[in-house]
């Protein structure tokens, strides 16, 4: 097994004197494909939080093999200020904070490289346009640019699909398992049934996280974890489960 | 005595030529700043939490600017640690700070015996009284400021608009929110002898928002809010001599009609193109 990148052992988190997560245990490796479900308020976005250091933990510990800065983020949409006055090409370069020294300028290479992940992802046409100017799927675009720019180890996506239209989705999953060839990659999302032909390990979180060592999710996966989301797939066995965790 | 009052003239229309031209400039920055991460009614509570220091200066007889400057700092700072550790909704901890500020001030000055002279420049601003030292302290404010945003642009402009993402990757976010808000407390405390306490917001919003109209570049804003600034500043004065009205108010005035009037023209532009289209 290769070494890991993150280790998180018996870790309890939360706001104020709500606790979110309660001793969650997970390992992260290079090469992972992780998606993590659960229901909404669950923990995921606490989780990932926790791994990225915003919250600090309240019991156990989150082990970083790798600096902060070698994850890329991709935060949901909706925190942003669409008003904000900055372009496109600023928000994605600003991925490059962490490499650089604070009052460092750019250099030619780290422009092309910025144009070239514009460019896949279809937002280079917009460089220069504000992102107020921008819909909610071109936003999520320039935000995977800006997560992929300092060329991380790991990335952690945070329901990465919600604005996206079924075109970019197809390419997008298309161009994570590309990239799922040297990077770890953990991704958030509440239907797990679109993605799970892409994803190898599934980690479901509600209050407490099961990690399934597989993609397939079966009914008796199901029946025994008792995960309380609901689950569309396109296998032999379609279902949505609604029921909670039991501890 | 001709020759006297003409040196006079010359040397305090100088003063507030110097004066419109070193706020335009702190405003134009600082406010863009204000203006991008919504931070007006902070300042404003900033602002009027100030007047208590003024007051307690005046009744001690110290330099109101001292005081006034200690205040803005602290307010600025209670606001951010009221709202987080107390618990309380940031507007209204802006609230309580803004009015508790204007209490201490108004009981301060009420106990100061005798008359308080310069009461209603603070109020209101007076940018024809000036002094020397005020000027020499405002150009260096506007040099510190220049080269704060200057060297430390990007990270400034990032940590302003993702403040999550930049602490994901080490960004120094606490000092770079705490430098700035300790320049937005200077810059506040100085432009009160421009705009007053009451008027001063809209140095800081009024400009911006008008450029803002033309462009959507952070830096761009910034290079138009002085520019639209000083315009509005030099009119006002002189306005506020052709009516013989306060100046402040004058000022505030023109900087707002000039904003109608972009904002109307923006308006019938914006009109036009999409019906050529």
């Amino acid at each position: 097994m290769n070494k890991p990148l993150i280790n998180i052992q018996n870790l309890s988190v939360g706001y104020e004197s709500q606790k979110v997560l309660e001793n969650v245990s997970v390992t992260i490796h290079p090469n992972d494909f992780i998606g993590v479900i659960g229901p909404n308020g669950g923990g995921k976005t606490t989780l990932i939080k926790s791994i990225l250091g915003l919250l600090p933990a309240w019991q156990g510990t989150v082990e970083m093999h790798i600096d902060k800065s070698e994850i890329g983020y991709l935060p949901q949409f909706n925190p942003f200020d669409k008003q904000f006055p900055i372009t496109v090409e600023q928000v994605v370069l600003s991925g490059l904070f962490g490499r650089k020294r604070l009052f460092k300028r750019y250099r030619e290479r780290d422009k092309s490289h910025a144009e070239c992940l514009m460019a896949r992802a279809g937002v280079i046409d917009l460089k220069d346009k504000a992102v107020g100017e921008l819909s909610g799927g071109q936003m999520q675009r320039t935000l995977l640019c800006r997560a992929l720019i300092n060329k991380p180890k790991l990335l952690i996506l945070d329901e990465p699909s919600t604005f996206v239209d079924s075109k970019f989705e197809g390419e997008l999953f298309e161009w994570l398992c590309e990239l799922n060839s040297e990077i770890a990659i953990l991704m958030v999302s509440h239907d797990i049934g679109t993605i799970s032909s892409h994803i190898k390990t599934i980690a479901c979180v509600n209050k407490t996280l099961h990690y399934h060592q597989s993609n397939k999710i079966s009914a008796e996966q199901l029946l025994h974890y008792n995960c309380p989301i609901q689950i569309i797939t396109h296998g032999e066995v379609p279902h949505q489960v609604l029921a909670s965790h039991k501890h | 005595m001709d020759i006297f009052t003409g040196i006079f003239a010359y040397k305090f229309i100088n003063h507030a030529l110097i004066a419109a031209l070193l706020s335009s400039i702190i405003c134009g920055v600082l406010g863009t700043y204000i203006v991008s991460k919504r931070m007006v009614f902070i300042s404003g509570g900033i602002t009027h939490a100030s007047f208590g220091g003024i007051g307690i200066a005046f009744y001690f007889g110290l330099n109101p600017f001292l005081g006034a400057a200690v205040f803005a700092f602290l307010s600025a700072l209670g606001i951010e640690y009221i709202s987080k550790k107390g618990n309380i909704r940031n507007d209204s901890s802006i609230g309580i700070l803004w009015s508790l500020g204007m209490a201490i001030g108004i009981i301060f000055i009420y106990l100061t015996p005798g008359f308080t002279p310069n009461l209603m420049s603070y109020l209101f601003g007076s940018i024809l009284t000036v002094s020397s030292g005020e000027l020499i302290f405002m150009g260096v404010l506007a040099i510190l400021i220049i080269s704060f945003f200057f060297i430390f642009y990007k990270p400034i402009l990032f940590v302003a608009f993702d403040e999550n993402f930049a602490k994901t990757q080490n960004a120094p976010v606490k000092l770079i929110n705490f430098s700035l808000m300790a320049l937005i407390a200077l810059g506040i405390v100085i432009n009160i002898r421009v705009a007053g306490i009451i008027l001063v917001m809209s140095l800081l919003t009024l400009p911006q928002n008008t450029a803002n109209l033309f462009s959507n570049n952070f830096k761009t804003i910034i290079i138009y809010s002085i520019l639209i600034s000083f315009v509005g500043v030099m009119a006002g004065l002189g306005g506020s001599f052709w009516l013989g009205i306060p100046s402040g108010a004058s000022i505030i005035f023109t900087l707002a009609l000039i904003f109608f009037a972009a904002k109307v023209g923006n308006f019938i532009f914006l009109k036009n193109k999409r019906k050529q289209k």
